[in-house]
């Protein structure tokens, strides 16, 4: 079930959603943005944007190594300002970061938690923007800023201005709280580099 | 359910709060994955020409003979969050 904007608000009340700083005002107020629809949340753009620069190697999923490693060597961070704001151009892949930090604690007294996932805002699609071209779920128990994978596909630049909004946040409860310490959770990713204990 | 630090080599991330972070799982395979600077027990701020060893809590799910699978602070980009490393490996917290 997705949270309306007042399930939200409670939701962030109850510290079952926490986002911080928390996005205001909860309701639309003369001269101020209310980051809040029917039922999302509006998400800024954050002060660094990480360019990935063209490399010799070739990744390879399937192939065990110290990948955070290479991609990090292989990529160019920029503090952005509103008086340096980032030129993104046609095509141009980077990523980006969210203002703000999300929280979806689990509480296990309890008999549900919340998931969300992260969109793209329509306005900024028609403008051939995509902020976050794939994996959208923000996990239960997630703590941290959202990355996001941002892609020019429009025929024009777009600047990329720190706490603009760039992305909004539907949450939604889920039925039940997840096995999150439990080994039998991560069935199906029995391989030697990750999931469950070698089979003997 | 245990908390154990388990070694690992830290360079730094693509954001500037979070490392790169590299270890092995208990066939000498490596995973890595990004982790918050906060989280991270790193002697000094590493750079790539100079990674740094340090070290990262996990939580030991499952012993199995000389071998435990072990739960990571953030997902690795290889496979899960989960994964196998050698029992002798892991260190006590304090």
């Amino acid at each position: 079930m997705i949270l309306s904007n007042i399930e939200l608000h409670r939701a962030i009340d109850a510290g079952r959603l926490i986002i911080e700083p928390e996005p205001t005002p909860r309701f639309p107020a003369p001269g101020a943005h209310c980051p809040y629809d029917t039922h999302t949340v509006d998400l800024r753009l954050g002060d660094e944007i990480v360019v990935p620069n063209p490399g010799i190697f070739v990744y390879d999923h399937a192939q065990p190594e110290r990948l955070s490693d290479h991609i990090s060597r292989y990529s160019e961070r920029f503090r952005i300002t509103n008086r340096t704001p980032f030129k993104l151009e046609r095509d141009q892949f980077v990523l980006g970061i969210t203002h703000e930090r999300i929280h979806l604690p689990i509480d296990a007294s309890l008999s549900t938690c919340l998931a969300a996932r992260i969109e793209w805002k329509s306005s900024r699609a028609r403008c051939g923007l995509l902020i976050h071209f794939t994996a959208p779920t923000v996990h239960p128990g997630f703590e941290g800023r959202l990355v996001l994978e941002i892609i020019n596909l429009g025929p024009s630049p777009i600047l990329l201005t720190p706490g603009m909004f760039i992305a909004q946040l539907i949450v939604e409860e889920v039925k039940g709280i997840p096995s999150d310490n439990d080994p039998s959770e991560f069935q199906g990713q029995n391989t030697p580099t990750g999931g469950n204990l070698p089979i003997q | 359910m245990s908390t154990y630090l388990l070694p690992c080599t830290v360079t730094p991330g693509q954001f500037s709060d979070e490392y790169a972070v590299a270890g092995q799982s208990f066939d000498g395979n490596f995973f890595s994955l990004f982790v918050p600077t906060s989280e991270l027990h790193a002697p000094i701020v590493p750079s790539h020409q100079s990674p740094v060893e340090g070290v990262i809590e996990v939580e030991l799910l499952k012993r199995q003979g000389d071998l435990g699978l072990i739960r990571l602070p953030r997902p690795t980009l290889e496979n899960g969050r989960t994964v196998t490393v050698k029992l002798n490996s892991l260190m006590p917290t304090s």
